[in-house]
């Protein structure tokens, strides 16, 4: 599976990276490599099957809302403000 | 050193608790040049040695871990101490609770001196992709110790501690038990809750531990085992309780030894060493038969198609806004790009960017729902060959540990050494890694694949290996 620039950009757009212009080449041809060793799975034939995830034998927990402090929520303290995540202003609003 | 024996010592007033843990805090700090820890927490620690020490003097229970030393994954959490996943991206992440599995350690008196190296996110098999450099082997420093747990390997390894805990998504604990000569155990999916383990594949990560004997690994999963609320896919089925015995009746038990993982494309040094371990099973009274798995041959593909496209989701929540480390920029966008970009390593910027073409429209069927499809085929085929037999052994991996820097320029290279630990992790089987015996002066380890549940038949058949 060849892998163009154009197509590098593009995933790399789609997961909010970016790739310099200087390393595109590098990259496409890196994950050329990777994809057709990946593509070895094609040479198997597997069961048309639904997407699936692993079925443990789990228990449904009741569908109620805990009590929970501002401390137990998993964001870093030096982001948060009382309840509120914060971020930078707004540039060039003036 | 035994995590069982330093127990019954603190727990009967033998040993005080603070002179073990002072003791483990001296050991880490000498071996420092050994890149086995993110962070000490002598003060955590001592504090909790001492309130340990106190109750024990009141008469009261010091619990079945009581002044056990334990080293924790950067990837495993607990409240108040940073969690970076060894990564620059979460750089000041401190963690705001504490995973349910370390809960259940510390509520039986171990205690964490520190936090482990580990390749970022858990992405890599030899440790070399930490934000803080490399772990080295400490039986050879020239070496990897594996990864992704390579600091937890490590600690265990040199005797900083008798027990760590670590995370294997495709045998990120067995592999490094198997490069340092140490016992990993991977448990059934869901046995151990992953609630406050760091993402990377959620269909396939669970916590295990690392340790010098089978008694250890047995001891401490039963505690860190069952069902727990903040995690759906956690088992409610309890763990079949374990006796150890170091030379158990194996008669008319059957193993199985997959064509596929003894092929001579393995290595025959690596393999001769693991087969002489397994004679020691038909010593006992067992039988060795050959049987196919014919997909195994593509467990690698299948592995790094499917986690890598739930690493593209899951770490899609590392944006600078939350957690860790923020670039500012001129807008929102910008800033996500921004801190993206030079917070994640090399290694998880590819996995993110494979995982985005397995998911992308026009290349989804090919890549992921084949890799999905794959999946079951082998689970299948692997609940099918585990009808026929007890258990499954094959090389935990098919090198002992490798030199720092032999597999750093060719990632697919570095993805070929999951060959073996990959499949119990895409298919939900428990599998322990045990010492073999040792290829170059270097350890190899024996990987045993058990039925799912069922941990006490692959913790019985690791002891009659090791005998311990």
């Amino acid at each position: 599976m060849a892998v163009d620039t154009e197509t590098v950009r593009q995933m790399a757009r789609l997961a909010r990276l970016t790739v310099e212009e200087d390393r595109l080449e590098q990259v496409a041809q890196q994950m050329s490599e990777i994809l057709d060793f990946m593509g070895e799975i094609n040479a198997f034939k597997a069961e048309d099957t639904e997407p699936d995830w692993q079925q443990p034998s789990t228990a449904r927990r009741a569908d109620v809302v805990e009590d929970f402090t501002p401390l137990d929520r998993s964001e870093d303290t030096n982001k948060t403000q009382e309840n509120f995540v914060r971020v930078p202003p707004i540039k060039g609003a003036h | 050193m035994e995590a069982a024996i330093i127990a019954a010592a603190v727990r009967t007033g033998n040993r005080k608790a603070i002179d073990v843990i002072s003791g483990s805090l001296e050991r880490a700090q000498a071996a420092q040049d050994l890149g086995i820890f993110t962070q000490l927490q002598a003060k955590s620690a001592l504090a909790a040695a001492r309130l340990l020490d106190q109750k024990i003097a009141r008469g009261e229970q010091g619990g079945r871990l009581a002044g056990v030393p334990i080293a924790v994954k950067d990837n495993i959490a607990e409240r108040g101490q940073a969690m970076t996943a060894g990564s620059n991206m979460l750089f000041g992440h401190v963690a705001a609770r504490t995973a349910t599995a370390l809960k259940r350690l510390q509520a039986e008196g171990a205690i964490v001196i520190g936090r482990t190296n580990m390749d970022a996110f858990g992405m890599g098999s030899s440790g070399e992709n930490s934000a803080y450099g490399p772990t080295k082997n400490p039986l050879n420093t020239a070496h990897v110790p594996g990864g992704s747990s390579s600091g937890s390997a490590a600690a265990v390894a040199a005797d900083i501690v008798p027990l760590a805990l670590g995370s294997d998504t495709g045998g990120s604990v067995r592999q490094p038990a198997s490069f340092c000569g140490l016992v990993g155990l991977k448990p059934t999916y869901g046995r151990i809750s992953r609630s406050g383990l760091l993402a990377f594949a959620s269909s396939l990560d669970q916590i295990g531990p690392l340790t010098k004997t089978v008694r250890d690994a047995a001891i401490v999963t039963s505690i860190m085992a069952g069902y727990d609320k903040s995690d759906p896919t956690s088992l409610v089925d309890l763990m079949q309780p374990f006796t150890p015995k170091a030379k158990p009746n194996l008669e008319g038990c059957r193993i199985g030894m997959p064509r596929q993982c003894w092929d001579t494309n393995g290595n025959n040094a690596v393999n001769n060493t693991v087969r002489a371990a397994i004679s020691k099973l038909e010593a006992l009274g067992a039988i060795v038969v050959s049987l196919e798995i014919p997909s195994l041959t593509v467990a690698i593909p299948t592995y790094y198609l499917l986690t890598s496209a739930e690493a593209a989701s899951n770490l899609s929540r590392f944006d600078g806004i939350r957690f860790g480390w923020r670039a500012e920029a001129d807008d929102l966008l910008q800033s996500y790009v921004a801190t993206r970009s030079k917070g994640f390593g090399p290694e998880v910027q590819r996995r993110i960017l494979l995982g985005t073409f397995a998911l992308a429209e026009g290349w989804s069927d090919a890549l992921y729902r084949k890799a999905d499809a794959m999946r079951i085929t082998m689970r299948a085929e692997m609940d099918q060959a585990l009808e026929a037999v007890d258990i499954l052994a094959m090389p935990t991996a098919p090198t002992p540990a490798f030199k720092l820097g032999a597999k750093t320029a060719n990632p697919i290279d570095m993805y070929r050494s999951d060959i073996y630990t990959t499949p119990p992790s895409l298919t939900g089987h428990p599998a322990i890694s045990v010492p073999a015996g040792t290829v170059d002066g270097l350890p190899v380890g024996l990987q045993l694949v058990g039925k799912r549940g069922d941990e006490a038949a692959v913790l019985r058949f690791g002891m009659a290996v090791t005998g311990r």
